[in-house]
């Protein structure tokens, strides 16, 4: 009951979610590809995104993608920005051998 | 789930803790979330200049009268208008444009909450726009979703009614922020509903003290000639 109420409710943030996820994956392409392990993102209070459905949609949005797991830092601020400040990425190939 | 056994979400497998540490490092990005889209805005938006179209967007809750404040509304402006509309479901409000004799697409978005650039492009290439001069873009009913989505247009009109009550401006602060004009409608019910309009206009103030406030009522036809104006004063917003 509540997990469908919550996906309900977060339809928005989760194509937003998207939008984030291809925006990192993009950036994370440029600079020679790896795995995401967290991304900083600037909220808008005026932005209309709640930060609490973002947080439940990344999860779900980020699975099979290069930042699944990683961690979500949200800063609220003032006004009508949503950005993403910036991610920490780790290295791939390193990590696959580890495995 | 671990990645290494398969195990349900917080059971860790071992992890190259030390190493990925060592590699870990920071990329600054600095970009808005919605570029892609908001890029795509900003093409249909030249596109339809171009073209000698501006786009107009109206926002609103369900059964705030977007469609009615439109029905009203275009039969005064002398032609040269279409009209995508969006709802999640039915073309009732499309054909209610069409049998004006004004074109209309409609866009049925399922259960998403918006339109995006992206639906209104789409919904585009079935419109014919050879003489139009106005593309009016009637959002989905909400007043949350659609706030932070460009959808192309260069003028947007936010619809109040006066049934929402007196404090709607500060309840949705994101929909006032990204507006160029609020349409308070309904106002032949004020009396009925013991609106209080100096509350209104207090609580509009608070959010953006600048912002042109125009009441209307579709239905008695008061105020629809300052709002003609408004639309035709184009550049004016």
């Amino acid at each position: 009951m509540r997990t469908w109420r919550a996906r309900i409710r977060a339809v928005h943030e989760a194509r937003l979610c998207l939008a984030l996820l291809g925006l990192a994956e993009e950036h994370l392409a440029r600079e020679g590809g790896g795995r995401i392990t967290r991304l900083r993102v600037e909220v808008g209070s005026l932005s209309g995104v709640s930060p609490i459905a973002l947080r439940g949609a990344f999860p779900i949005c980020a699975a099979g993608t290069a930042a699944e797991g990683a961690e979500l830092e949200i800063v609220e601020m003032p006004g009508r920005e949503l950005r993403l400040r910036d991610m920490e990425v780790t290295d791939d190939v390193r990590n696959l051998r580890m495995r | 789930m671990c990645g290494t056994c398969g195990c349900a979400e917080g059971g860790r497998g071992p992890g190259p803790v030390r190493s990925a540490e060592e590699l870990r490092r920071r990329i600054p990005v600095e970009r808005e979330i919605l570029a892609a889209n908001a890029g795509r805005a900003e093409a249909l938006r030249e596109r339809l200049a171009r073209e000698g179209v501006e786009g107009i967007g109206l926002l609103g809750a369900p059964g705030s009268g977007k469609t009615a404040l439109l029905e009203a509304v275009l039969p005064r402006l002398g032609g040269g208008d279409a009209v995508v509309e969006g709802d999640c479901a039915t073309e009732r409000d499309a054909h209610r444009i069409r049998v004006l004799g004004i074109p209309a697409a409609q866009v049925e978005t399922g259960s998403l909450c918006h339109l995006d650039a992206e639906l209104v492009e789409r919904a585009l290439a079935g419109l014919d726009l050879g003489g139009c001069r106005r593309l009016w873009v009637e959002n989905v009913g909400n007043l949350v979703c659609p706030a932070p989505f460009d959808c192309g247009e260069r003028r947007r009109i936010l619809v109040l009614s006066t049934a929402e009550g007196e404090e709607k401006p500060e309840k949705y602060p994101a929909a006032v922020a990204a507006c160029d004009l609020v349409v308070l409608s309904k106002v032949d019910l004020e009396e009925v509903l013991g609106f209080d309009r100096e509350r209104f206009e207090a609580s509009l103030r608070r959010v953006r003290p600048d912002v042109p406030l125009l009441p209307v009522s579709a239905r008695s036809g008061a105020g629809l000639s300052e709002l003609r104006r408004w639309v035709l004063a184009g550049g004016a917003g």
